[in-house]
């Protein structure tokens, strides 16, 4: 059913469950008349789609599935040559100096 | 180690402080933690087996390069709250994360292993704000000052050096009218660096003739921008960059010859005996190994709760200790927000001389606004996945294209799904984040209680409510509205509100509160010899700033205490 529904059909389904604007009763085990699971579980399916799709994860390619210690990264991640992301890093040249030191706030303290 | 002085459950921000404390006052320490050890040679696949050795109290255990090849720094192998390296669950990652009950749209983001969430955060290191301390604890800020010194030397703490997104952030502040703050104890508004535990940037990170892979081996932060993955950049574990615990006062700890650490294991109840003093009396702890699923009992003279804001009220409650209304009562999180500007090329050629601010480069968090009586606002430059999941997939107020308000602050608000979450993550080089920390108030109904319905192999699991107070929320509103406008003042052309659920957890504050369930030296009222050293212990939520350095500083000064009272 939900997967034959138009895109805004879906969100609008994702948002009527997370509103409550269902009959809590109808649904079933473990989530009939259990709000807070219905609330955190649609709020989750968000975040985790998000942080799969912008991390690694994708790259795992057919490990993807696998258990932790079994993945592997098959390539550069599409998702961060979509957004520029460089990827792990050793470092950054973007050293513009200290606006501030804790010596000087120190030698304020004994001013004072 | 066989018959210990004290037992420390946990070895995170506040465990492994007192520890070490302890260890230097020739006191013997065994600390319980309940997940991995990354980096320690006596656990080459801490995810994988449970290894050969049980404990370890030798620094010559620790290991560098090991610690590097763990913490892989992609975000999905070390941050994913399920699966993840730095999870709240045991070692091994075949098995679901260790459950707590939150009914609601909720992120709790805690590190079992040792460092704790050390592992994770981002070692902003701020003393509380004095008008927070002053004629509301039981202590007063000027006893703290002499532990909070002594924890910034130990770490060691310093500002943090400026990147593009900070001197954006400091041009938007100035432009707003906020002028910069020197100081570490703040009295007034202003903006500054934040002080953060990590080391300053080695002297030739702008040298070419140093390539970067070779800089990330010397001592120094290279402004990877991996703060959240742990950063395993350093020349030995113990010279790592970014100064969680396990690589500061875990190291000190073992060098006493007084601290032994034993990783894998999950304390499940504390042991009393009836006394004739406070009621009861501490006399050791029950554990389970998480991987073996063995049981056992060890006593101790004097039993440390620093198992954090979550399992530390839950030990309390599984434990059957004396009633006291205020255990795990009083919950504070700073209810956070998270506006979000994108930035054109021009405006950021002519201010930054680049035309990107790249957010993930730095400190995770360099930059500071402090407003008393508020809270604070700080920037944050996160890897894309968590930027995606907290900047654009978790709010209170939906999806942004549901929306029916049509305020104008804003010009996108809540969820992004679609055309519009790739818009936006295409511009996320040319993006400043600032996040929004409130001076939460304390409720008696926000809580962890324990479910009475749901109990997994350490006892019933935490069941947790918050709900903002009137005044909390007020403050949230204010201070979104503050960083709205230095991102305007700054430049931003676009901006786009988190609008973050409450039930967003990073800052956990105050479920065991001093005056309420412990005494000023952080001894519980009702169980002499039981200790508390973690952020459960605080009276309130510092006024906004981040709690670590106050829980160290505290664990600093109560291990003085304990010594005084228990081992003179």
């Amino acid at each position: 059913m939900f997967s034959r529904l138009s895109r805004k059909g879906r969100v609008r389904t994702l948002s009527a469950l997370e509103n409550l604007e269902i009959d809590l009763y109808l649904l079933p085990s473990p989530f009939q008349n259990n709000a807070g699971l219905v609330k955190y579980v649609t709020d989750a399916l968000n975040r985790l789609s998000m942080f799969g799709y912008y991390s690694e994860w994708p790259a795992y390619g057919s490990t993807r599935l696998n258990q932790p210690e079994h993945r592997r990264l098959e390539f550069f991640p599409l998702s961060w040559n979509q957004i520029g992301y460089p990827g792990v890093s050793h470092g950054y040249r973007d050293f513009r100096g200290f606006l501030l030191k804790i010596a000087e706030t120190r030698v304020k303290n004994e001013e004072s | 180690m066989k018959n210990p002085d004290v037992i420390v459950i946990g070895s995170g921000g506040g465990g492994a402080v007192i520890a070490k404390e302890l260890g230097e006052l020739g006191i013997r320490v065994l600390v319980l933690e309940a997940g991995p050890w990354y980096g320690n040679k006596k656990w080459p696949e801490p995810n994988k087996n449970r290894g050969e050795a049980k404990v370890s109290s030798n620094a010559v255990d620790l290991d560098g390069s090991l610690y590097r090849q763990q913490l892989t720094r992609l975000e999905n192998d070390m941050n994913d709250f399920v699966t993840g390296k730095f999870r709240w669950g045991s070692a091994d990652r075949r098995r679901t994360p260790w459950f707590r009950n939150l009914p609601d749209r909720a992120v709790l983001w805690q590190t079992a292993g040792v460092g704790g969430s050390t592992l994770h955060y981002y070692a902003n290191s701020l003393r509380a704000f004095p008008q927070a301390i002053n004629n509301e604890w039981p202590i007063n800020y000027k006893e703290l000052i002499p532990y909070y010194e002594k924890v910034e030397q130990t770490l060691p703490v310093e500002f943090a050096p400026t990147t593009s997104k900070e001197a954006l952030f400091y041009y938007g502040a100035e432009k707003a009218g906020f002028t910069l703050n020197k100081t570490l104890d703040v009295t007034r508004v202003g903006y500054r660096p934040q002080p953060n535990a990590i080391l300053p940037p080695n002297e030739h990170l702008m040298d070419p003739n140093y390539s970067l892979e070779e800089l990330s081996h010397m001592e120094g932060c290279t402004l990877s921008g991996h703060c959240g993955q742990g950063c395993p950049y350093g020349p030995s574990l113990e010279k790592m960059a970014k100064r969680s615990t396990n690589v500061s006062y875990i190291p000190l700890a073992m060098k006493t010859g007084n601290v032994t650490i034993r990783p894998n294991t999950f304390v499940t109840k504390v042991l009393t005996v009836q006394s004739s003093g406070r009621g009861r009396r501490a006399i050791g702890v029950k554990c389970r190994d998480t991987w073996t699923g063995e049981i056992e009992e060890i006593r101790a003279k004097v039993v440390v709760m620093a198992a954090g804001c979550v399992e530390t009220p839950r030990l309390w409650l599984n434990s059957e200790l004396p009633k006291n209304q205020w255990v795990g009562r009083g919950l504070t999180n700073h209810y956070m927000d998270m506006v979000t500007g994108v930035f054109d090329e021009k405006t950021l050629m002519d201010v930054l001389g680049s035309p990107t601010i790249n957010p993930f480069v730095g400190h995770t968090s360099g930059a500071r606004l402090d407003y008393p009586g508020l809270g604070m606002i700080e920037n944050i430059g996160e890897s894309p996945g968590l930027s995606a999941q907290t900047l654009f997939g978790f709010s209170q107020d939906g999806y942004n294209r549901l929306r029916l308000s049509d305020s104008n602050e804003w010009d996108q608000r809540g969820r992004l799904i679609g055309s519009e979450l790739d818009k936006a993550m295409k511009d996320y080089r040319r993006t400043l984040t600032l996040s929004i920390i409130t001076d939460d108030e304390v409720q008696y109904r926000n809580r962890v209680e324990l479910d009475p319905h749901v109990i997994d192999e350490h006892g019933a699991v935490p069941l947790i409510h918050y709900t903002p107070s009137q005044k909390s929320r007020k403050r949230r509103e204010q201070l979104t509205k503050i960083a709205t406008n230095i991102l305007r003042q700054a430049g931003a052309k676009q901006i786009h509100r988190a609008d973050l659920p409450p039930n967003y957890f990073i800052h956990l504050q105050s479920t065991m509160r001093m005056g309420f369930v412990v005494d000023t030296s952080c001894e519980a009222y009702q169980v002499e010899r039981l200790y508390i050293a973690d952020n459960s212990a605080d009276y309130n939520s510092l006024g906004g700033p981040n709690p670590t350095l106050t829980t160290q500083a505290l664990a600093t000064r109560t291990a003085e205490k304990m010594v005084q009272k228990y081992f003179q």
